[in-house]
């Protein structure tokens, strides 16, 4: 189901919203404090509750679950970036760290979609057993 | 002057791309996999390339170490909130999340400075 423009007016309003309070830490307490702010879960929260009230609770939860994988993504996207920008430059690390992140989410992704369906398959050995 | 410009460019950039991510998520199927794009780094994209542009390589370096952190602190508030979902509705699991985000990042900006 489509989003409507306000809501996704709301949601790039809490894109917004963040980066300028990341941009403020970093003036204030220099860049690596601002820097946390960069994975600051930004849109989650209201991607969640747009979902909830749109799709129900159960579909929010399965969104909540990806952002796991999204966050594990981030790392990967943080940590490439500060290998690569000091021997390679700025263009470089952030295209590395933006193939990292999608890497690094999909395999998350992959890996739980993986133990998902071995737990799925215990259960229904179980189930069988039983 | 040019801090308010890079702060203004920052945030219509990481506008646009949370928008363009947030599109993208809601074309996907299934929602698990949607969510992926909810972690999307399209805030830190607007902010390292603006900060690029103004102030240079060092501070993109120092940014991304204190994001490397950040970061750990969304998987930790991402599983909090997993576990939030089973017990309260979504505007309290929003606020448990951000909570725990916060308080996990403020003991790493103790860390940092």
């Amino acid at each position: 189901m489509a989003a409507k423009p306000h809501e996704m007016a709301t949601r790039a309003a809490f894109g917004a919203g963040v980066s300028v309070v990341a941009a403020i830490i970093g003036v204030i307490f220099g860049a690596r404090v601002g820097g946390l702010f960069l994975a600051c879960p930004a849109i989650l929260p209201a991607t969640l509750t747009l979902i909830e009230k749109k799709e129900g609770k159960q579909r929010a939860e399965e969104d909540e679950h990806g952002s796991i994988a999204g966050a594990l993504g981030l790392v990967a996207f943080a940590a490439a970036g500060s290998v690569l920008i000091h021997p390679h430059g700025v263009v470089v690390a952030l295209v590395g760290a933006s193939l990292a992140w999608l890497l690094g989410s999909m395999g998350a992704y992959a890996v739980h979609l993986f133990l998902h369906g071995t737990r799925a398959r215990g259960r229904l050995h179980g189930a069988h057993r039983g | 002057m040019a801090t308010v410009v890079s702060i203004v460019l920052r945030a219509v950039i990481a506008g646009v791309l949370v928008t363009a991510f947030a599109m993208l998520g809601d074309k996907l199927s299934p929602k698990k996999f949607a969510g992926i794009f909810s972690g999307a780094p399209s805030v830190a994209l607007a902010n390292l390339v603006v900060l690029a542009a103004m102030k240079g390589t060092s501070d993109v370096a120092d940014s991304l170490v204190g994001m490397i952190l950040g970061a750990v602190a969304f998987i930790i508030a991402a599983c909090v909130g997993v576990v939030g979902y089973q017990r309260l509705k979504s505007m309290a699991n929003s606020v448990l999340i951000w909570v725990t985000w916060g308080a996990v990042a403020l003991a790493s900006s103790l860390v940092l400075r």
